[in-house]
C-alpha cells in the first residue's frame, strides 16, 4: 500500500515538474495559457520545476534506496517526459491541472 | 568533402543509421522482449504455468538428475523463483553440448518436454548473440551496432540543433514528414537517458568478448593471464574427479550455510560436480533477486563432507562492472522497473522506425524509381513489421504444433525456430515486391497473427484470459492482453496507412 502511493508520488511528481519546465518555454506557455509568459514567471516556472523532480527523486529513494531508487527516478523522468509531450498534442487539459497553481 | 561538423555530423547520422537501422531495431524489438522473457516462458510452456513452491527441498530433484543424466560431469539446478516457479536441470550431454529438462519443483519430477526455446532461449539470446554463432560474429555484430547507436545518439543531438527548445514538442496534426519527424526527435531526446545507458551497458557486459586482450594486458606476468583473471575476477574452484565412487552429503544443511554467508539470500543455482564421484563438490551461485548487481557470490562445499572449499566474492571493479551489467539484465524483483524498461525499449523502435522514414520521405520524389530506393524500402518493412510479424509466428506455430512434432530432422524447437526466419524472409520479400503497400498488409498480418495466438493459447491450454484474469495469473494474462493491445496498434496503423492511400491516390487522380 505504501509502496503503491508511493509509487504514485514518484510518477506524480516528474510529470508535474516536467509540465511546469514545458510550460516555461514560450511555445507551449502560449498553446495552453494564451500570451506569453514573463520572465519571473518562466524563471519561477524553471525553478519550481526542478524542484517537483527532485521531489520525485526523495519519493523514489524513500521507496527503494539508492540502488533501485536512482533507476526508477530516471525512468519515471523519461515516462514523465512523454506523457507531457502526448498530453501537449492530444489533452493540453492535462497540462492545465498540474499548472494551475498560482506562479 | 562535407562542409563543416554539422553536416559531417549529419552525413554520418543519415548512413550509419541506414546501414545498421535494421539491425538495431531487431535489437531493441528482442530487447523489449527480453525483459520478460519468463513470461514468455510461461506462455510458450504450458506445463511450466505453476504455483511457485513454498518451500524448497533438492532431494526429489537430486533423484531425477541421477535418472536423467547418470553420466553427466556436472548438473546445474536453476532453483525456482517467483517468476520462474519450475526447477531447470542443466546438463552436458555425451557430445559435451548442454542440454536442460525442467522439473516440477516439489516432487522433482521431469515436465513433459516442451519443445521449445521460448523467452529466455531464443528472444532472449537473439538480443545480444542474433543466434550467430560461429566465431561470435553475433556477438561481435552486436557490438558494433552498440558503437553505432552511442555515435548515432551524439550525432543526432547535433544534428537537432534545438534539443532542449524542441524538448516536448510533437506536432502530430500537422503533415506526416513534421510529425514523423517530430516523433523521431521526442522518442531520441527524451528517451535519451535509457538509450544512452543501456546501448554503454549493453557494450560493458561482454567487455571480455570486445576486449579480449584485456587478461592479457592486466596479468603479463602471469603463466595463463587468462585464468588468472577468472580466478581472481569471477572466482573458479575445480578440482579432478577421484575416479572412485562416492556418496553426496544431503544439500539442505549446505543451502542453510549459504543462506546464513549471504545474509538470508538463497542462491539461484546448485550445481554438482562430478557427481557419484569421492572427489564430487557442490557450487552454489548468490541469487540476484534483491540486488542491481549480477553478482559473482559463490560458494564451494566437498561434496562428501559438506565442509566449505572455498568462498569467492568479486573485488570492487568487477562489482562495478556487475552492477553495470545488472541495471541492463534487470533480473532483479522490480515490477514498475521491467514495465518502465519495456516501454523505454519500445520507444527505441519508434525512434529506429521514424528515422527510417524520414530518410524515404526525404528521397521518395527524387529517387522512387531507382533500385537503391526501393531496396531500403523493403528493407525497412521486414526490418520493423517484419520481425513482429515473424515473432507472432514464433508463438503461433508454438500453439500449434504437437509436442511431438518434428519434420525433415528437425526437432520441434528447431521448427519454431524456422517458422521465425521464414516468416521474417518472407517479410522482407513482401516489402520489395509491395513497397511502400505492404505495410498496411503487414499491419493487418499483425494483428490478425496477434489475435490467434491469444485465441489459440485459449484453446490450447485452457488459461483463456478471462480465467487469468479472475485468478490473477499475470504471466499469461499480461501476454494475451500485450497481444490484444499490440493487434489494437496494428489496426489503427493499418487503417491510418488506408486513409493516407486513399488521400494519395486522389491526389494522384485529380491532382
Amino acid at each position: 500500500m505504501v509502496d503503491g502511493l508511493l509509487l504514485l508520488a514518484v510518477f506524480a511528481c516528474a510529470y508535474t515538474g516536467m509540465a511546469w519546465l514545458a510550460l516555461s518555454q514560450e511555445r507551449h506557455w502560449r498553446a495552453v495559457r494564451g500570451g506569453t509568459p514573463g520572465r519571473a514567471r518562466i524563471r519561477r516556472l524553471r525553478l519550481g520545476g526542478a524542484l517537483w523532480l527532485l521531489l520525485s527523486l526523495v519519493w523514489a529513494l524513500l521507496r527503494d534506496a539508492a540502488h533501485f531508487g536512482v533507476p526508477l527516478w530516471v525512468m519515471a523522468l523519461v515516462a514523465g517526459g512523454f506523457a507531457v509531450a502526448l498530453a501537449l498534442t492530444w489533452k493540453p487539459r492535462c497540462i492545465e491541472v498540474v499548472t494551475a497553481l498560482r506562479h | 568533402m562535407v562542409a563543416s561538423w554539422r553536416e559531417s555530423m549529419r552525413w554520418q547520422h543519415t548512413w550509419v543509421g541506414l546501414v545498421l537501422g535494421a539491425l538495431l531495431f531487431a535489437i531493441f524489438w528482442m530487447g523489449s522482449l527480453s525483459v520478460f522473457d519468463k513470461e514468455i516462458d510461461r506462455w510458450m510452456m504450458p506445463a511450466t504455468r505453476l504455483e511457485p513452491p513454498e518451500s524448497l527441498s533438492l532431494a526429489p530433484a537430486l533423484a531425477s538428475a541421477r535418472k536423467v543424466a547418470p553420466d553427466a560431469s556436472r548438473w546445474r539446478l536453476m532453483l525456482p523463483t517467483s517468476r520462474s516457479p519450475q526447477m531447470r536441470l542443466y546438463y552436458p550431454d555425451a557430445g559435451g553440448d548442454l542440454q536442460f529438462v525442467d522439473l516440477e519443483p516439489g516432487t522433482g519430477r521431469p515436465l513433459p518436454p516442451q519443445g521449445t526455446l521460448a523467452g529466455s532461449e531464443f528472444i532472449f539470446p537473439f538480443h545480444f548473440s542474433l543466434h550467430l554463432k560461429a566465431g561470435q560474429l553475433g556477438y561481435w555484430l552486436v557490438g558494433l551496432a552498440g558503437m553505432a547507436m552511442l555515435s548515432l545518439l551524439v550525432s543526432g543531438l547535433v544534428v537537432h540543433r534545438k534539443p532542449i527548445q524542441d524538448l516536448f514538442t510533437f506536432r502530430a496534426h500537422k503533415r506526416l514528414g513534421r510529425a514523423n519527424l517530430d516523433l523521431h526527435n521526442l522518442t531520441g531526446v527524451v528517451g535519451l537517458p535509457f538509450h544512452f545507458i543501456m546501448t554503454l551497458s549493453g557494450l560493458v557486459i561482454f567487455v571480455n568478448i570486445y576486449f579480449p586482450d584485456a587478461a592479457t594486458l592486466a596479468y603479463d606476468d602471469a603463466a595463463d593471464p587468462q585464468g588468472r583473471f577468472i580466478e581472481e575476477g569471477l572466482g573458479r574452484f575445480s578440482r579432478p574427479p577421484a575416479g572412485e565412487p562416492g556418496t553426496l552429503a544431503p544439500l539442505e544443511p549446505m543451502l542453510e550455510r549459504a543462506r546464513a554467508a549471504w545474509s538470508g539470500e538463497g542462491p539461484a543455482f546448485v550445481r554438482v560436480w562430478h557427481p557419484g564421484d569421492a572427489a564430487s563438490y557442490v557450487e552454489m551461485r548468490r541469487s540476484n533477486q534483491n540486488m542491481v548487481r549480477i553478482n559473482r557470490d559463490q560458494l564451494y562445499f566437498d561434496g562428501g563432507t559438506g565442509e566449505v572449499l572455498f568462498r569467492f566474492e568479486a573485488m570492487p571493479l568487477m562489482k562495478t562492472q556487475r552492477f553495470i551489467s545488472g541495471l541492463h539484465f534487470i533480473q532483479f524483483d522490480h515490477w514498475p522497473l521491467r514495465w518502465l524498461y519495456f516501454g523505454g525499449g519500445l520507444s527505441g523502435c519508434v525512434m529506429i522506425v521514424t528515422g527510417f522514414i524520414f530518410w524515404l520521405q526525404a528521397r521518395r520524389k527524387r529517387h522512387a524509381g531507382q533500385g537503391a530506393f526501393r531496396l531500403v524500402e523493403g528493407l525497412t518493412v521486414g526490418s520493423v513489421t517484419g520481425i513482429i510479424l515473424a515473432t507472432l509466428a514464433f508463438f503461433v506455430a508454438n500453439r500449434l504444433l504437437p509436442l511431438e512434432a518434428r519434420f525433415a530432422g528437425y526437432e520441434r524447437a528447431a521448427l519454431e525456430v524456422w517458422v521465425f526466419f521464414l516468416v521474417w524472409l518472407g517479410a522482407f520479400v513482401h516489402g520489395w515486391l509491395q513497397r511502400s503497400d505492404a505495410w498496411r498488409g503487414q499491419c493487418w498480418a499483425i494483428a490478425m497473427l496477434a489475435v490467434a495466438a491469444v485465441a489459440l493459447n485459449a484453446v490450447t491450454t485452457g488459461d483463456h484470459l478471462l480465467k487469468t484474469l479472475a485468478e490473477g495469473y499475470w504471466p499469461v494474462a499480461g501476454m494475451d492482453l500485450m497481444l490484444l493491445a499490440g493487434a489494437a496498434v496494428a489496426v489503427w496503423s493499418a487503417r491510418r496507412l488506408t486513409q493516407h492511400r486513399a488521400v494519395r491516390l486522389r491526389e494522384v487522380e485529380f491532382g
